[in-house]
């Protein structure tokens, strides 16, 4: 079976249903795959639990919205759905928690409300097809047998660089991922007493029980989020290694495979500690445990521009930018700790074309956790509120690029301004 | 228990957290008053291990660089929180 479009998305996370949504409303014929039953990405698998990067401090001490758009849309409609917890803020830094559920239900009513957008479910690309630098069409596994869909435009939304690896894009070398945690909800918490209990309650409980041999996973500090929903909280707690405290590749199969057991374990264990210890959570129950491991980071392309460390924390603008970047970058690593580096307040730093565009392919646009980013970069372009925006520009761009058979190449700094 | 008793215990904590937070002087001995660098993750393992310790409720809200920016300060602050409870 053989199907066309103009602009072909592979993955829905975050990135991905933004960019479907611009891409179609701008005219694109859209067709966007995706391998589980339900969009959001890790957002609503792994029940990341918070939307950060969408806000802002300025300067002023006002709180803002970092990119205009899709991310405030996205945010008002999980809001006018219940979906939503209350602006809160770690350091420097604002977020806001979210229900998943609510998240899904979003997602499957902007992408309905689109005609102009196809979409396929539990669907797999398995292989891509290139033609003289032009991805021509992708295979794609589905219920109803191998399809191969061609598109103008092809956007790599997995977050996991998949369809820029089948298509030989240059992926960088990475001698350290970032550890992924597996979340899970607790229900029946009296919320309020365990917020009452201080913020670095759950951190000195999980620090005692490691002093004391009772908690012997690489993790010190923890936090819970409100979905909004009376008496859920999603919790972070987690964080996987593979044996001897190695670091897990998670484009490796085994890997994977074993964080995901590995997680589950953990989250059974950090329950416990908090059921027991915990504040407020004395008559919570395990509700469930995340279907997907939390990853945080995996491959990235190596593309026309790497962004890196420094242009995040000085607050870099480029001519060619496409989205505002505000998280500070934000590393789990070594010893039981996150790395955490703001950017000064009032500082928000713009995300090049050039990292979305790998160099070998000119109908390709990768976008969200995958973009050619160092990982410390990463650090803070990984979070859900910046591959909204991310996506939302790139989605634009597409459209164009596919409406005029251009090559990602041609695109100037004039004409993004002009299409963006 | 009296002050350089309590000092001792504040260094040997200090140390187990991070051997690099308490620096011998060239002659070999410490220096209470040097004033030492905790990021947030070590101030929290610093109260859990005081408040196992000594028996106390920690402060949060308090814990400023005044109060927790060296060995003898820290020790000053146990000895203030034993002796009015």
């Amino acid at each position: 079976m053989v199907k066309k479009y103009d602009v072909l998305i592979v993955g829905a996370g975050a990135s991905g249903i933004a960019a479907a949504v611009s891409a179609a409303k701008s005219g694109s014929k859209v067709i966007l795959i995706e391998r589980y039953g339900f969009l959001g990405g890790l957002a609503t698998s792994a029940w990341v639990g918070t939307i950060a990067g969408a806000y802002y401090i300025t300067s002023s001490g006002e709180i803002k919205f970092a990119n205009e758009g899709f991310v405030k849309t996205f945010i008002e409609e999980l809001r006018s759905n219940n979906g939503l917890g209350e602006i809160a803020y770690y350091k420097d830094a604002v977020y806001v928690p979210y229900s998943p559920i609510v998240f899904k239900i979003v997602c499957d009513n902007f992408i309905r409300s689109e005609p102009n957008i196809s979409l396929m479910l539990h669907s797999q690309m398995v292989n891509v097809k290139i033609k003289k630098k032009r991805i021509n069409s992708v295979n794609t596994y589905t219920k109803s047998g191998m399809m191969e869909i061609h598109g103008e435009m092809f956007m790599d939304c997995t977050g996991d660089a998949e369809l820029s690896f089948m298509a030989g894009v240059p992926i960088q070398k990475s001698k350290k991922f970032q550890y992924p945690s597996k979340m899970f909800i607790a229900n029946q918490v009296d919320i309020k007493k365990a917020k009452a209990a201080g913020p670095d309650k759950l951190s000195k409980i999980m620090i005692n029980a490691s002093m004391l041999g009772d908690l012997n996973i690489p993790r010190l500090t923890g936090f819970f989020f409100e979905t909004g929903r009376p008496g859920e909280v999603i919790v972070s707690m987690t964080r996987i290694t593979g044996q001897d405290y190695k670091r897990l590749n998670l484009t490796n199969i085994k890997d994977l495979t074993y964080g995901e057991m590995e997680g589950r374990q953990q989250a059974l264990i950090c329950f416990d500690l908090l059921k027991k210890q915990m504040p407020g959570f004395e008559s919570a129950y395990l509700s469930d445990i995340a279907p997907q491991l939390g990853i945080r980071e995996s491959r990235r392309i190596k593309g026309h521009y790497l962004l890196n460390r420094n242009d995040v924390l000085s607050g870099r603008t480029f001519r060619d930018g496409i989205a505002w970047g505000v998280w500070p970058i934000e590393l789990h690593t070594e010893g039981g700790k996150t790395d955490w580096v703001p950017i000064k307040n009032g500082e928000r730093y713009q995300i090049p074309y050039r990292c979305l565009c790998p160099k070998n392919i000119e109908n390709l646009l990768v976008v969200g956790r995958c973009i050619s980013a160092t990982h410390e970069a990463m650090g803070s372009c990984r979070v859900i509120g910046t591959c909204l925006a991310m996506g939302q520009s790139a989605g634009i761009i597409a459209s164009k690029l596919a409406s005029e058979r251009l090559s990602t190449f041609s695109l100037n700094e004039k004409d993004l301004k002009n299409i963006i | 228990m009296n002050k350089e008793k309590i000092q001792q215990k504040v260094t040997e904590i200090l140390r187990n957290m991070d051997k690099g937070l308490v620096c011998k002087e060239p002659d070999g001995s410490i220096d209470p008053d040097k004033s030492i660098e905790l990021d947030s993750l070590n101030v929290l393992k610093l109260i859990v291990a005081i408040e196992n310790k000594f028996d106390i409720e920690v402060d949060d809200g308090n814990l400023t660089t005044e109060v927790i920016g060296s060995i003898s300060k820290i020790t000053n602050y146990i000895l203030k929180k034993i002796s009015n409870p």
